[in-house]
């Protein structure tokens, strides 16, 4: 049996249906059949295993961009500022 | 007693400022300016405090304000710097072939254990306007797919076509960075 063999149970399936599941899977879209469909068959094939692999980095790399942003009291200020010229008045507890 | 004008000045404060982090990266990614950001920022929540009464209560503020920071930057934005809408059904072709790329082992095994922050950071930042958009608010600030779309004012199938089309893109500048930081050669990666 080749890296690409369904198992006998079951067809596994193919190379072009994973690809385009592949993305919704990694982003848990799928729903847990298709996702171990796709799952199973880029475990199984030597084709797309690499492809799944590659996207998986640039998924944790992009999510590694996932910082928050840190509050910039002299940016609040300004807004606050502009917004206080046109009425709004920040509650007393506004320490920022 | 209660003080309806004070109501509202608390609830713009809680339910809009509460935000003005996620509105400055949001803008930041917009303009790739800071200064232009912070001007774009300012005007956002003018806008949103003019037509506060417009926002409805328990509604997506922070969906609520990306789509008045976006709206009031194609307005302002230097006609250069607008954003260009891609075709949709272009854009639907592209996506559809747009399944992952791969990369040989040695190279995935390079890229899994360098720290790839920067590069995918400036990857990012060299996005086309219409796919950095739909990166920044689908991948960073974590909106589902129907809130993108609502602040961007097109489909969600457009908004999933456009995150797969950056997503492969990212994955060339990633392979790219390999290819400059030596653990790719040329031919692998140009055989992808």
């Amino acid at each position: 049996m080749d890296d690409r063999t369904p198992p006998p149970d079951r067809p596994m399936i193919d190379c072009g249906t994973a690809l385009r599941l592949l993305w919704d899977c990694l982003d848990g879209k799928l729903g847990t059949v298709n996702e171990a469909a796709v799952r199973e068959h880029v475990d199984r094939c030597r084709h797309c295993h690499p492809n799944a692999a590659f996207a998986e980095i640039v998924l944790n790399a992009v999510a590694s961009q996932r910082k928050p942003v840190a509050d910039d009291p002299s940016l609040r200020e300004r807004v606050l500022d502009a917004l206080r010229a046109e009425g709004f008045q920040a509650p007393r507890d506004d320490h920022s | 007693m209660s003080d309806p004008a004070g109501d509202r000045h608390r609830a713009f404060h809680d339910t809009a400022l509460r935000w003005l982090p996620d509105v400055t990266r949001f803008a930041r990614s917009l303009t790739r300016d800071e200064s232009a950001a912070d001007d774009l920022v300012q005007e956002t929540f003018l806008r949103a405090w003019r037509h506060w009464d417009t926002f409805q209560a328990g509604g997506d503020g922070r969906a609520w304000l990306f789509t008045i920071a976006r709206n009031a930057w194609r307005k302002q934005a230097p006609r250069a710097a607008r954003l260009v809408p891609v075709e949709d059904d272009a854009l639907q072709a592209m996506a559809d072939d747009a399944g992952p790329l791969g990369a040989p082992d040695p190279v995935l095994q390079a890229l899994a254990r360098v720290d790839l922050g920067p590069a995918i950071g400036a990857a990012i930042a060299a996005l086309p306007d219409a796919f950095r958009e739909v990166v920044d608010l689908v991948e960073l600030q974590q909106l589902e797919y129907a809130e993108a779309a609502d602040v961007l004012g097109v489909p969600v199938g457009t908004v999933r076509s456009r995150l797969f089309r950056a997503r492969r893109l990212l994955q060339s500048a990633l392979l790219e960075h390999a290819r400059d930081a030596g653990f790719a050669s040329v031919d692998a990666a140009e055989a992808q």
